[in-house]
C-alpha cells in the first residue's frame, strides 16, 4: 500500500513539475490576476531577494578567507617564516598590541583573526602562499 | 548530508526563472486555499506566502541538501509545510477564539503516516487493487468526473507525464490542468483518515 501511495504522491509532483509556464499564467489570469500589479511585485521581491543573498554570500566569502589566512598565518608563524612574522609584528605595532603577543608563535588562531581581519585578506593569502613555496 | 552554500543557492535561482517558480508556487497556494474564505489568509496574498517560503529557503532558514533533492522540488516540500504550519496555528486559533469544533481532514499523506508494510507482495497487489478501488468510490462520492478518476488511476500507474494523459485521454493539454486542479481538490481517505490531493 505504501508503494501506491507513494506513486501517486510521485506522479503528482512530476505532472505538477511538467506544467508550462505559458499554461501556469493561464490558469493564474483565470483566477483573476492582474499581471501589470504581479510583474512589479515580483520584480521588487527578486531585486530584494537577490541583493540580500549576494551580501549574505560576500559575507560567508569574507569569513572563508579569513579562516583560510589565519590558518596560513598559524602555520607560518610556527615555521618562523621571516615575511609573514614582519608582517604580523607591523600589524602589531601598528595596533599597539605589543604587550598581549610578545611571542607571535603562541598567538591562537582566534587572534589571529582578530589582528588580520580588517587587512586586505587577498593580499596576506598571496603574501603567505608565496613564502610557503619559497620555503619549501 | 550537505547543505547548499549561499552561492549555491545564488547559482540555483541564476539557472532558473524565478517568476515562473513564483507562478507555480502561487497556482499550489491557490489550490490549497480553494476551499477558504479571505479571512483565513488573516491579511495575506497569495504572493506573500510564496515569497516568504522562498526567502526562508534560501536565506539558510531552511536547509536545501542538493544531494537529496532539485532546488523545485525542496522549494515546494517548503511551501506545503510553511502552509500546513500555517493551516494548523489558523485552526488553533480559531478553536480559541470561537470554540467552535473545526472538521477533522487534511493530513500530510508522506509525513505524518506511518503504515506497517506487508512482506508478501501478492497480497500488496491484491490490496493495492481494493485500495485504489475503494479511492476511486471516495472520489466518485466527492463528485469526481470521468476524466477526473481516469487521471486518478493514470496517476496510481505511474503515468504522469502531461503529453501523455492529454493522449490517453483525447484532449488538449490545457484541459488536463484543468481536470487536474480540479481532482487535487478531492480528498482520499487513509488509514481512516482524509487526505485533500491537493496538497501532494
Amino acid at each position: 500500500m505504501d508503494k501506491l501511495k507513494k506513486t501517486i504522491k510521485e506522479s503528482l509532483n512530476n505532472f505538477n513539475e511538467a506544467i508550462p509556464n505559458d499554461l501556469v499564467r493561464k490558469q493564474l489570469e483565470a483566477d483573476g490576476v492582474d499581471w501589470n500589479e504581479h510583474d512589479l511585485l515580483q520584480d521588487k521581491f527578486i531585486k530584494q531577494l537577490t541583493f540580500k543573498l549576494n551580501a549574505k554570500a560576500n559575507k560567508e566569502k569574507q569569513e572563508r578567507m579569513l579562516e583560510r589566512a589565519s590558518n596560513f598565518f598559524k602555520d607560518a608563524l610556527n615555521k618562523g617564516l621571516d615575511k609573514p612574522i614582519a608582517y604580523m609584528n607591523n600589524l602589531i605595532n601598528t595596533n599597539q598590541l605589543q604587550t598581549q603577543f610578545s611571542r607571535l608563535e603562541k598567538m591562537s588562531e582566534e587572534q589571529i583573526k582578530d589582528v588580520i581581519k580588517d587587512q586586505n585578506l587577498i593580499e596576506i593569502l598571496e603574501m603567505l602562499e608565496e613564502e610557503s613555496k619559497r620555503e619549501q | 548530508m550537505r547543505v547548499a552554500t549561499t552561492s549555491e543557492i545564488i547559482e540555483q535561482l541564476n539557472a532558473i526563472d524565478i517568476k515562473r517558480l513564483l507562478n507555480k508556487m502561487e497556482l499550489y497556494v491557490r489550490d490549497r486555499f480553494y476551499d477558504k474564505s479571505d479571512r483565513n489568509k488573516r491579511g495575506f496574498q497569495f504572493q506573500d506566502f510564496c515569497q516568504q517560503t522562498l526567502t526562508k529557503a534560501c536565506d539558510g532558514t531552511r536547509k536545501w541538501k542538493p544531494d537529496n533533492c532539485s532546488f523545485e522540488q525542496f522549494i515546494f516540500w517548503a511551501l506545503q509545510s510553511d502552509l500546513d504550519s500555517f493551516f494548523k496555528k489558523f485552526k488553533r486559533t480559531e478553536l480559541t477564539l470561537e470554540k467552535t469544533p473545526q472538521s477533522e481532514y487534511i493530513i500530510n499523506l508522506p509525513n505524518y503516516i506511518e503504515e506497517k508494510s506487508i512482506d508478501d507482495s501478492s497480497f500488496e497487489k491484491i490490496d493495492e487493487k481494493v485500495q485504489l478501488q475503494e479511492w476511486i468510490k471516495q472520489l466518485k462520492d466527492q463528485g469526481a468526473d470521468k476524466d477526473e478518476l481516469e487521471m486518478f488511476e493514470f496517476f496510481a500507474a505511474g503515468i504522469d507525464k502531461p503529453k501523455e494523459i492529454a493522449e490517453l485521454l483525447d484532449k488538449p493539454i490545457e484541459v488536463i490542468y484543468t481536470i487536474s486542479r480540479r481532482l487535487r481538490r478531492k480528498k482520499i481517505k487513509l488509514n481512516e483518515k482524509w487526505t485533500s490531493l491537493k496538497k501532494q
